[in-house]
């Protein structure tokens, strides 16, 4: 009798830890189909802010190499009246391929999402700004003058993208993070004109607090740091 | 009798499996570790009954007690930064690794002798 009594008491035992490898392993299929890395997250966080900190001291270096490029120019210019000619018309291309820093009078534009509850006349699909948002106010300042564009300090030239990739919004494939800040340089009057006219972009919004525009005399914006070589596209040969 | 346990585990497992039940994705880790304990007691249990040493209090306590402690030692070594939790899976692991064997040699050995007292 009592050597049976042990194996019936394993096996009661046996029943709780079916229901611990239950519970378990219901546990890591919804920790795996989360993505989440329970023990590691402490770790990541370190890193990730770690990896952040250094992205921006580099690309505080990158801006104060281009600067110096620049003046490495000015100055080999200062001789001859082609060397000087040649250099302006260089300045002239690196602003308009924003590869360098600029200021003058323009406008920022700051859009964030709106505070207000989702409700049968403001759908939330229009309470949120989105890529296409920013898209439109890009084209409607360009149209309106603007010489040089940065939203969330990063560059808008001739290659940049402005797509949402999940629930962020990347620019120049760098994530930008709600209030996104679109300075123009260019006529403010203009520049706002153009944003606020009747049915224009700013009307479009549900809430009137999503959009914020400042006119101000001088606005300085950042070079685009990325490298993007050509790879397909080369000059015509004649 | 030896197949009991099976259906028992079996059969937890199937109960708890049908609902969804989970525990917060931080405390995951400890609970795998208090499951590793619980089988650790199992397995100990087995090669105790096997020997005839098996005391009840000693098994229940004992498996309470390990699937506690060790949960709660790994949780403890998080806190002041030492990986206690490696520890606990390398002695667990070793020792339901140990008992395994032990338990197989039993079973073996027994099989071996009621072989011969055929043959005899």
């Amino acid at each position: 009798m009592r050597n049976k009594s042990w194996v019936l008491q394993i096996t009661i035992m046996s029943v709780v830890l079916g229901m611990l490898l239950a519970v378990s392993l219901k546990t890591q299929q919804k920790v795996s189909t989360e993505g989440g890395v329970p023990t590691r997250l402490p770790e990541l966080v370190s890193a990730y802010r770690e990896t952040k900190r250094q992205n921006k001291v580099l690309n505080e270096q990158v801006e104060t190499l281009l600067q110096k490029i620049t003046d490495y120019e000015k100055q080999l210019s200062s001789g001859t009246t082609a060397e000087s000619i040649l250099n302006r018309e260089l300045q002239d291309a690196k602003m308009l391929a924003g590869t360098t820093s600029v200021q003058g009078p323009g406008i920022i534009v700051t859009l964030k999402d709106s505070t207000q509850k989702d409700e049968a006349d403001l759908p939330a699909y229009d309470l949120i700004v989105h890529d296409l948002d920013i898209r439109n106010f890009i084209s409607e300042l360009v149209l309106a003058g603007a010489e040089a564009i940065s939203v969330n300090d990063q560059r808008v030239t001739s290659r940049t993208s402005i797509r949402c990739i999940g629930p962020v919004i990347q620019v120049n494939s760098v994530e930008v993070v709600p209030p996104y800040e679109i300075k123009a340089i260019g006529d403010p009057k203009t520049l706002e004109g153009a944003l606020k006219m009747p049915q224009g972009l700013v009307e479009l919004f549900p809430d009137p607090d999503m959009v914020k525009i400042e006119q101000s005399d001088n606005i300085v914006i950042k070079p685009f740091t990325g490298n993007k070589p050509f790879k397909w596209a080369k000059p015509v040969e004649q | 009798m030896a197949w009991l346990p099976v259906v028992g585990l079996v059969a937890g497992f199937l109960i708890i499996y049908q609902w969804d039940v989970t525990v917060p994705n931080y405390l995951a880790s400890y609970l795998s570790l208090g499951t590793l304990a619980g089988l650790d007691s199992i397995f100990g249990g087995i090669r105790a009954g096997i020997e005839g040493k098996f005391h009840d209090d000693i098994f229940l306590s004992g498996f309470a007690v390990n699937t506690l402690l060790a949960a709660a030692l790994a949780w403890l070594g998080d806190q002041i930064g030492v990986n206690l939790f490696l520890a606990a899976v390398v002695v667990l692991g070793g020792r339901v690794f140990l008992n395994l064997s032990l338990i197989r040699r039993y079973w073996l050995t027994k099989a071996a002798f009621s072989k011969k007292d055929k043959i005899s």
